[in-house]
């Protein structure tokens, strides 16, 4: 699938149709009884220096998309396309050197860093481990890393839990920027903090962007998070991706009903201001163990039609470079 | 950028040490009196163990049968036994058997337990469930009685004495390491290095093993107690040390007969397993609190 601007090259990272299912074994004699659809049949790309917002509610996969793009959770079927080759079926070994094209920044700052090692041989342990640099010139690196990210090059020696979730956050980044990647998986890097320090962690996310010309696939729950920071946006419901398009263009003219919805959640600041028509979607995300037929959003859709409990949406383009999976539109 | 740097403590300025940061947990381990108390125990009953042989007044094994049941004198500050031995000597040569017992089988237990456990616990899937199958037919036999029978079959010397005990304790840790690394391999630390692409075995010895240090040690305390205790019981029960090497439970056995007008000779050494049981499981109980995460302290 290709958005707006033909691409020359190949795309930083191109998923295609890429499916990752849970088995769930019963207790007995461990037979597969059936399977969690955490995400099932995702495509997407990210090019070059452009930053990719994944959103959904909770329970929508796109945490085990962005683990399964790392092969932290091994996917079951489709593609992942790193600057053209396939990584989705590589051993261990052979998938080592793309590992440094490819980081990832968790959401938790406080299980991410490991609690007994001083935080600064956490991330140079990492240069030692690609062999980018050891020792004195490593330790140099890092302290020049920690001063990039904002803080400060002698507390490279101190533990993690003196540190606050900001702080801990940016040591994650650093230990993500250690390798040079092109793309780093920012998995709800900012859901945990306060909004005062959120604020500092975008812009530190899209300073770096700046300098080192990263790609981000950049999850989160709250749109407005997102806004900010993509330049694309992807809107996920259920392991499928419903909505894709450029970001004004999904403020401005949302197209799937969810999107809609979602969008009339984010709250205004202004008291003043009469709040736009709200279109409250009722209940909770079923299951994705037994997801709905047709389209998976029918359950909760305040526009269904009949054909939208029988038949899967297809993805098509409402307009250039968006694109909506939707028997309305 | 300002304000996540000031909410940081202010000790971010010294920067400690591993050996600071132990001093400093090891002050307020000490601080709780239970604790001061259950470690100078230990330490006491560790130095009279190694100075056994120079503190003893009496060579264990002097047999001088007209001096047979002495009650506690200042010749004998423990009596005599049925063979005029005396009971000071002995006792302290017996906490240098059973302590050296009680280490070498807990070690035994916990660098085989540790990597036993460790390694099922981080793979898991069929080796695990295998490994783990094992594990509970070997617990579900009380510990007692498989010792006994592997004594019985293989006799009671010293080597099959320590394999007997530490059996049991390779169990005993495996399973609670299993567990711990069920818990810390599913950790963001451990999936950020899965990420950067690291080795298992370098993930394993270096991410996940440290970070289940706390219940192993306290472990290895309560464990240290009850080897020695269980040591005791098949002495007692005449398959353990043999004589003329003196054993608590041994001693204790022998003293059985005679406890109604010789009770030194069974209380004394009774006296010295009660106190090394107590000192190890308050140990273990102080350790258990310190290292627990939710209190804050460091190992």
């Amino acid at each position: 699938m290709k958005t707006s601007t033909p691409q020359e090259e190949a795309p930083l990272l191109e998923i295609n149709n890429l499916k990752t299912h849970f088995p769930i074994r019963s207790k007995i004699f461990s037979r597969v009884t059936g399977y969690i659809y955490a995400v099932d049949g995702v495509t997407i790309h990210i090019n070059k220096g452009e930053t990719l917002g994944l959103v959904g509610e909770s329970g929508s996969g796109k945490s085990t998309l962005g683990k399964s793009i790392l092969r932290l959770v091994e996917p079951s079927s489709g593609e992942i396309k790193i600057q053209g080759t396939d990584i989705s079926k590589l051993s261990k070994s052979r998938m080592f050197p793309f590992r440094r094209n490819v980081q990832i920044v968790f959401q938790d700052p406080y299980s991410s860093l490991n609690p007994r090692i001083p935080v600064g041989k956490i991330v140079s342990e990492t240069m030692k481990v690609h062999g980018i640099a050891s020792g004195a010139e490593a330790e140099e690196k890092v302290q020049k890393l920690f001063e990039r990210v904002g803080l400060r090059a002698s507390q490279t020696l101190n533990y993690a839990n003196e540190f606050s979730g900001g702080q801990r956050q940016r040591i994650g980044i650093a230990r993500a920027l250690a390798l040079n990647p092109k793309l780093i998986i920012a998995d709800e890097p900012v859901s945990a903090l306060d909004v005062s320090v959120q604020a500092q962690i975008i812009n530190l996310f899209m300073d770096l962007q700046e300098e080192f010309g990263l790609s981000y696939l950049f999850i989160a729950h709250d749109l407005a998070v997102v806004a900010h920071i993509s330049h694309r946006i992807a809107v996920m419901y259920l392991g499928k991706i419903v909505e894709i398009a450029d970001k004004s263009k999904l403020f401005k003219n949302p197209q799937h009903p969810y999107t809609q919805a979602l969008l009339s959640a984010i709250p205004t600041p202004n008291p003043e201001v009469k709040a736009r028509s709200r279109e409250l979607i009722e209940g909770d995300i079923p299951s994705p163990r037994n997801p709905p037929p047709g389209c998976r959003f029918h359950s909760r859709c305040p526009k269904v039609l009949d054909q939208c409990r029988v038949e899967v949406p297809r993805m098509t383009e409402a307009q250039p470079g968006h694109w909506v999976a939707c028997h309305l539109c | 950028m300002k304000t996540d740097q000031l909410n940081s403590k202010s000790h971010n300025e010294i920067i400690p040490g591993k050996w600071a940061r132990f001093v400093e947990g090891f002050r307020i381990f000490l601080s709780e009196r239970l604790n001061a108390f259950s470690l100078g125990l230990t330490v006491f009953l560790i130095l009279v163990a190694v100075f056994a042989p120079w503190i003893a007044p009496h060579p264990y094994d002097q047999v001088n049968p007209s001096y047979g049941m002495q009650p506690p004198s200042f010749e004998h500050l423990m009596g005599t036994d049925q063979a005029g031995r005396d009971i000071l000597s002995r006792v302290l040569i017996g906490s240098r058997i059973s302590l050296s017992i009680g280490l070498i089988a807990v070690i035994i237990g916990l660098f085989s337990g540790v990597l036993i456990g460790g390694f099922s616990g981080y793979f898991g899937g069929l080796i695990d469930e295998f490994v783990m199958r094992i594990v509970e037919i070997f617990m579900s036999v009380p510990g007692i009685v498989m010792a006994l029978a592997l004594v019985a079959v293989l006799g009671p010397s010293l080597p099959f004495i320590i394999l007997a005990l530490s059996i049991r304790r390779i169990t005993q840790f495996a399973r609670i390491t299993r567990g711990a690394v069920l818990s810390v391999k599913q950790q963001d630390y451990v999936m950020a290095c899965h990420g950067i692409g690291m080795s298992h075995i370098r993930i394993f010895f270096i991410h996940v093993l440290p970070n289940c240090a706390a219940p192993i040690i306290v472990l290895s305390s309560v464990m240290l107690g009850n080897v020695i205790l269980t040591e005791s019981t098949l002495s007692f029960l005449g398959m353990g040390i043999q004589e003329p090497t003196p054993s608590w439970g041994t001693m204790i056995a022998k003293g059985n007969e005679y406890l109604t007008f010789a009770p030194w000779v069974s209380v004394f050494p009774g006296l010295f397993l009660f106190l090394t049981m107590l000192a190890f499981n308050l140990l273990g109980d102080g350790l258990r609190d310190h290292l627990d995460p939710r209190g804050g302290n460091i190992v």
